[in-house]
């Protein structure tokens, strides 16, 4: 009964504070409609194609300038203008640059839509700050006479060398080198006319090759969306100890554990809720889950519940809300930068369990959540084939969650 | 009321004899045999004790229980002619074991130690059931310290807390009998003053379908009825209070500890919170402690008051003894008409020799002294003798403030 009223009253202030319901509930499906807004499902990767020895632009437009045509080129922007162009000239389309960019983007994305925005640039030192900026993924720099040099490539000793510059700390550039590599391959032999012995081909596991990068960035918002929280848990257990509340409810005898529960079964069903919302935005916004929802829901509301844990022991250090916020923090990042949820980290092997290796962020829920909402979602996996995580989950679930209730009574509710 | 014939010891038997008894005391003037008995016990834990005030409280608190026990012995006499109370205090535990106590609250050489600050100092206290007992003290005296312990909420260092009939450090659920009215208000802003009765009764493992009717009809005693389903942010000062009041009583303790019951309220609400305390007593086997910076509140509602400093009782009795006992005097403000008289300095010189105290602020006189009304002729005459105009003569009697004063000095405490 008590367990029930402490859900029950948890629940009511929860709804009562529209502020921090709208924050618990809404934050995770706003990203969600921002990433959209950002990413629209399928972004092309920019690619700058420089060709070496290529005839400048601005050597032709000095001399329109000095036979009295109007230029525009001395101002700035002019000269920004012309290193953005993306247009290919008839000129330029006979050119080894000009024909690359034409084969660049000309590729599509398995389920529709541009996979590269491929343009030409005159200039070597402002297309690497353009890399340096992250205003493209990659450049590809053709040398001078590159088509001349393919025909006679047999007969010199020297081979042609096309480079892939790009920054190798850019996500964003480890994908479009791989893609660029097999486009610069097809390009060199259909120039030469020159068939590949063997046939390298592509192939996804299940269908992860039809998701979008909108698609891709979901999971990750499903786990922030659970592992926030910790701030709403941890600041309203909190909330009890600096209003005094708690001692009144520690001389009715209500023990740690009724309290703490009934608070965390009314976050854990705000959790629930939170995801749902955030699916719901997603498949509004064209997400498209390979396996079944309620699997990722279930593996949500029970991540939801590990957190639980960690929030209590937040709440065991924090005497006020303002505390609990500020120390809330460092499970978040924590959680988030560790478990893989924001992008993949390497393992740090520490034994092996029944036959499976566990490393050291094995301990941190999200980890487990990571891996079986990629199951499910990306790979199209059912309950059974994600049981190993979801119980990984659980079992974190209850070791936190008695840590955090032991703390809290430990330094809140023991009487010294 | 404890049943004598229940009992079966020796004292109970005894004591049946004085079921009928107010008319029997009345004839012989003798308390009854157990006030006899529980004396001695505190005159003993007197002689233990190394200060002087010590001594003075033992014997002042003997006095008040004796006091207090014979009037609920009376009283029970008077309406229903039930059997007595029995009391050991002899033996110390004795009563403590007894199914119906009579003492709700008992410390028994409680200390609490704050590293190397000694908040509350082998503390010896009984409060009876039915007792409004005032706690005074200044900031620091150990007041708050004291109050936590008997309410369980920490752990003396040496001694045992019984509240009714069970020690609290092997009987942790005594603390149910205890209901706490803290001066702050502890509220849950978010929930309406019916929920928070509730959900609080719930906490206490009582059932909805009775904790709805009983919240209800607590709300409606103390004028929230109007307001039971409005949030508690949105409650005015004083509403909050008199919820903050009932949350103490939501599950029925039979011991109301208040802090600072009428901070905050309006004299309408301090009417009515007062009332409705003294009901509470009067309904049954209740009892009150009540601490307080404001004397005329614990006058007012008190039956006995310990004052306490430095962590010690210095003084433990009813607020007239305590006025009687540490009184200076009538307080006498004489206001003349000019500060620059010439024979003023003359005059204050006479006045010192049938007066105390005497201070000359301005134009005021002020002094202390006893029997007020037999002296002011004499002190007038001084004032006519060196010609000195007279505007305004105030007399204000002794009170427990000055009573407190004159204990714990007018050094000012820190926290």
């Amino acid at each position: 009964m008590r367990l029930w009223s402490v859900f029950r009253k948890s629940i009511r202030e929860q709804w009562r504070e529209p502020w921090g319901l709208a924050l618990t509930l809404g934050t995770a499906p706003f990203f969600v409609l921002l990433y959209w807004l950002f990413f629209g499902g399928t972004t092309p990767f920019v690619v700058l194609v420089f060709e070496e020895g290529r005839p400048s632009l601005k050597a032709d437009t000095a001399a329109k300038s000095s036979a009295g045509m109007p230029s525009k080129t001395n101002s700035p922007a002019a000269s920004k203008t012309k290193a953005t162009a993306t247009t290919v000239s008839k000129e330029e389309e006979v050119s080894a640059g000009g024909q690359l960019v034409k084969l660049l983007s000309s590729l599509k994305r398995p389920r529709g839509g541009a996979l590269m925005k491929a343009s030409l640039v005159e200039g070597l030192a402002e297309a690497k700050q353009r890399l340096t900026r992250r205003q493209a993924a990659a450049l590809v720099v053709v040398p001078r006479g590159f088509l001349q040099a393919l025909a006679g490539a047999e007969a010199t000793a020297k081979k042609p060398k096309l480079r892939i510059v790009g920054d190798f700390t850019d996500p964003q550039y480890a994908s479009v080198a791989v893609v660029l590599n097999a486009a610069l391959q097809r390009f060199v032999q259909e120039a030469t006319n020159t068939p590949m012995p063997v046939e390298v081909a592509k192939e996804a596991i299940a269908r992860s090759d039809q998701r979008t990068e909108f698609e891709n960035y979901v999971p990750g918002l499903l786990i922030l969306s659970v592992v926030m929280l910790i701030f709403s848990a941890a600041m309203t257990i909190t909330y009890e100890v600096e209003m005094g509340t708690l001692r009144r409810l520690q001389l009715s005898n209500l023990s740690a554990f009724s309290l703490l529960l009934g608070i965390a079964l009314s976050q854990v069903l705000l959790g629930t809720l939170s995801v749902l919302l955030t699916f719901g935005m997603a498949a509004i916004l064209g997400f498209r889950s390979q396996g079944p929802l309620w699997v990722a829901i279930l593996v949500g509301a029970v991540t939801s519940l590990s957190i639980m844990g960690v929030a209590m022991i937040v709440a065991s250090f924090a005497r006020t809300v303002t505390e609990a916020f500020l120390l809330s923090n460092f499970p978040l990042f924590l959680l988030m930068f560790f478990s893989g949820a924001i992008r993949p980290i390497p393992k740090v092997p520490l034994g092996v369990i029944g036959g499976r290796e566990i490393g050291l962020y094995d301990f941190l829920q999200p980890t487990h959540a990571v891996v079986a909402l990629n199951k499910v979602l990306t790979f199209g996996a059912s309950l059974r084939d994600v049981v190993f995580e979801v119980g990984a989950v659980l079992v974190l679930a209850a070791l936190y969650f008695g840590v955090g209730v032991a703390l809290f009574h430990l330094r809140r509710m023991r009487i010294a | 009321m404890f049943d004598a014939k229940d009992s079966g010891n020796q004292e109970a038997q005894r004591s049946a004899r004085y079921t009928n008894g107010s008319s029997h005391r009345a004839k012989t003037n003798e308390h009854p045999p157990f006030a006899k008995e529980y004396s001695p016990s505190f005159v003993y834990k007197a002689e233990e004790a190394d200060t002087t005030a010590r001594k003075k409280a033992s014997v002042s608190l003997a006095s008040a229980v004796d006091r207090a026990v014979s009037e609920t012995w009376e009283g029970a006499g008077q309406a229903s002619m039930a059997p007595m109370p029995v009391l050991d205090f002899a033996s110390g535990r004795a009563y403590a074991q007894r199914e119906e106590p009579v003492v709700a609250v008992e410390l028994r050489g409680v200390t609490k130690r704050y590293g190397s600050l000694v908040a509350v100092d082998q503390l010896d206290l009984a409060i009876p059931i039915g007792e409004i007992f005032g706690m005074l003290g200044p900031n620091g005296a150990g007041k708050t310290t004291t109050i936590q312990m008997l309410c369980g909420l920490l752990k003396p260092d040496e001694g045992e807390i019984w509240v009714q009939g069970s020690c609290l450090s092997s009987s942790p659920d005594a603390r149910r009998h205890i209901g706490v009215c803290p001066q702050q208000l502890v509220l849950w802003e978010k929930m309406t003053p019916l929920e928070q009765l509730v959900f609080l009764a719930s906490a206490y493992d009582i059932p909805e379908k009775i904790a709805h009717p009983r919240a209800l009809s607590m709300l409606k005693a103390l004028g929230l009825w109007e307001k039971r389903d409005t949030l508690a942010k949105y409650l005015s000062g004083g509403m909050k209070r008199r919820l903050n009041l009932l949350m103490a009583l939501i599950h029925e303790p039979s011991i109301l500890v208040l802090d600072e019951p009428e901070a905050g309220l309006d004299p309408q609400s301090r009417v009515l919170v007062r009332e409705y305390v003294r009901a509470w007593v009067r309904e049954g086997q209740r009892t009150v402690i009540l601490t307080s910076h404001n004397m005329d509140e614990v006058e007012r509602l008190a039956d006995r008051v310990a004052v306490m400093d430095r962590g010690q009782l210095l003084s433990l009795d009813t607020p007239e003894q305590l006025k009687r006992q540490h009184q200076q005097g009538d307080l006498l403000e004489i206001e003349i008409a000019d500060a620059a008289q010439p024979h003023l300095e003359e005059a204050l010189f006479v006045l010192h020799q049938i007066a105390s105290d005497v201070r000359w602020e301005g134009t005021i006189v002020s002094m202390r002294m006893d029997s007020l009304v037999e002296h002011l002729s004499l002190v007038l005459g001084v004032f006519r003798r060196f010609k000195i105009a007279i505007q305004a003569v105030r007399t204000r009697p002794s009170t427990l403030e000055d009573a407190f004063i004159s204990l714990t000095g007018r050094a000012l405490r820190d926290e």
